[in-house]
């Protein structure tokens, strides 16, 4: 009798799902998931006093309460909302306008490239902060107008490395090809040139997505992101930092910020490994 | 009344912008494709082989200048603005690359890319029709198992499958010429016969018009029945195979020949020409051989020889082989 022949197959982790990898999709995925379930199981009435003012951290706030008796907990994880909501916002809107005009700037050359890229140096001249705070206060305090500074601060860096990605595809033997055999320009740039250049972009966009939270949490810091009662981590941080002895009012978002920025670095190390095309 | 050739090359000449002034590629370059024809194009690198068919493709990057004319059935087609030009590509005129690695999208699947030039000049054809059109075409390429094959991407394909099936992308759409830019340089030995084998059937079966670019005289002897040989930026010989190949008038494709490893021939060492090409930038006075040739003369060092009919073949020399010996000194 003859018996099938099985081999069970046992999951080898691959190289690039080293350990920081894996803490770092913990990290993310846990803070995705608060994000999106906190109001069904929320403690404390985020923005409500709910207990006597400047409390230690107890068994009741376990992150202690601020100068208005607002939990810090509660509000540190509803500030995952805004902070995670802002950062994905900004950078699918600066990897959109920056792709695209990279793109159309590599591909075309002349002029607009070089329009495009000067825009991109000029951009990109300006330390990311300044030019940031210089936005949001022309456009106004908010969340919304710094989501929209930041937008304009990053889309240099996609459309500089989209550019460099297209210039190094159009040299290829298969867009010569496309092109002899009668395929018009932007299917040549859709079909044969950016399927070939999205992954820096990938790692690029997980690990940025980390430093705009830090981003959109300084512009809050400074007053001119979120104002007062939201619960936003930079607009919180604001508010301890003047009460340094209180040092647990500024500990929670100041956790929150270092948790999720890691975990994206993390992660975007990964992705990068993933991609790698010299990868085992 | 002869007919007119399918492509007719008249006067071409191509410069490129260079560090040190503009660099002439190619000059007054003449010479014709007849219908169901095949024409051999060799010379050394840089002889302007691939330059010359890249800018009948009308694919030289905007900084090249391109004078003269190149007709296509009749048509006048250089200078035509690009998006007509793309409608010509793949249409009427294909062309194939040295090496089928490089010039297929990785990320693609085979399928995809040969309905996709199946699709780009017919958009009334549904994608489906498209993958049995394309599945025919690998069929007559000899790929086996088309169907399948079609599913895969390139990776997956050996050297001479792909090469096969960027012939069967090439051929789609029934083009009236066919350029193929040293089809067997990058393949195997073996796989290379099989290939030209590939494309003269296919000659015959559409009845198109064959230019391969090559620098291995085999590949012409085997499949060409015209051979224009180029030396830098010029045609030096052009000719019936038979006659230029048993009976070279130029001192360069007697050396050409000469320089072929013979079988049949012993253990003798192997001739080359001495020297090289010269530089695009610092082209000889005269006839641009002159410095590498056996038998110049002063004329060679100062006046350009221009093409005389010598026998059935035209040739760009002061003393060609065969004319008029007694003249030779």
């Amino acid at each position: 009798m003859t018996m099938p022949l099985t081999v069970r197959k046992r999951f080898v982790r691959p190289a690039w799902l080293a350990t920081p990898v894996i803490i770092g999709m913990v990290l993310v995925v846990a803070w995705i998931l608060i994000a999106l379930t906190i109001p069904l199981w929320s403690p404390y009435d985020p923005i409500a006093s709910v207990g006597r003012r400047l409390m230690a951290p107890d068994a009741a706030h376990w992150f202690g309460t601020d100068a208005l008796g607002r939990d810090v907990l509660t509000r540190t994880l509803w500030g995952s909302r805004f902070s995670l909501a802002i950062s994905v916002i900004v950078i699918v809107s600066a990897v959109l306008i920056g792709c695209t005009l990279g793109a159309v700037a590599g591909y075309a050359g002349g002029i607009v490239d070089s329009i495009v890229m000067r825009l991109a140096d000029i951009t990109l001249s300006f330390p990311p902060i300044l030019l940031a705070m210089a936005v949001t206060a022309s456009l106004g305090p908010g969340l919304q107008n710094a989501a929209v500074a930041i937008v304009v601060v990053w889309w240099p860096v996609y459309a500089r490395l989209m550019r460099a990605q297209v210039l190094s595809v159009k040299g290829k033997e298969h867009v010569e090809a496309a092109v002899a055999a009668g395929a018009p320009p932007l299917r040549v740039l859709t079909h044969h040139i950016l399927p070939l250049s999205w992954s820096p972009i990938l790692v690029n966009a997980t690990m940025d997505i980390g430093q705009v939270v830090l981003l959109a949490a300084s512009l809050s810091f400074i007053g001119l992101g979120a104002s007062p009662p939201t619960p936003e981590w930079g607009q919180m941080i604001s508010e301890g930092a003047n009460r340094f002895y209180n040092w647990w009012i500024a500990m929670g978002p100041g956790l929150a910020i270092l948790t999720i920025v890691l975990g994206f670095n993390f992660i975007g190390d990964g992705v990068r490994d993933w991609l790698d095309p010299r990868r085992a | 009344m002869m007919s007119e050739p399918l492509l007719q090359v008249s006067s071409l000449t191509v410069t490129l912008p260079g560090g040190a002034g503009p660099l002439h590629a190619i000059m007054d370059l003449n010479f014709s494709v007849r219908r169901g024809g095949t024409l051999g194009i060799v010379g050394e690198s840089g002889s302007g082989k691939s330059i010359t068919m890249l800018s009948v493709m009308g694919l030289l990057p905007r900084a090249a200048s391109v004078t003269g004319s190149v007709r296509l059935q009749g048509r006048e087609i250089l200078g035509l603005p690009n998006a007509e030009l793309a409608r010509l590509r793949g249409k009427s005129m294909a062309m194939i690359f040295q090496d089928p690695l490089t010039a297929m999208n990785p990320v693609l699947t085979v399928g995809v890319q040969v309905t996709e030039s199946l699709r780009l000049h017919d958009r009334s054809l549904s994608r489906r029709a498209a993958m049995d059109r394309a599945a025919e075409l690998l069929e007559t390429v000899s790929i086996p198992d088309p169907r399948r094959r079609l599913g895969q991407y390139p990776h997956e394909f050996s050297g001479g499958m792909r090469q096969r099936a960027m012939i069967a992308i090439a051929v789609a759409n029934s083009p009236a010429l066919l350029i193929a830019d040293e089809p067997t340089t990058a393949l195997d030995v073996t796989v290379q016969a099989q290939i030209l084998d590939v494309l003269q059937r296919m000659r015959e079966r559409l009845g198109l018009a064959l230019v391969i670019i090559t620098h291995d005289l085999g590949v012409v002897a085997g499949t060409a029945d015209r051979v224009a040989v180029m030396y830098s930026g010029r045609l030096v010989e052009e000719g019936d195979v038979t006659t230029v190949l048993a009976a070279p008038a130029h001192p360069y494709t007697v050396g050409l020949l000469a320089a072929v490893p013979r079988i049949d021939r012993g253990n003798t060492r192997l001739l080359s020409i001495n020297g090289s090409p010269p530089p695009l930038s610092n082209r000889p006075k005269g006839c641009a051989f002159h410095p590498r040739c056996s038998v110049a003369q002063d004329i060679c060092r100062s006046v350009t020889p221009s093409l005389q009919a010598v026998g059935s073949s035209q040739v760009a020399c002061h003393f060609p082989y065969g004319a008029a010996e007694a003249s030779r000194p």
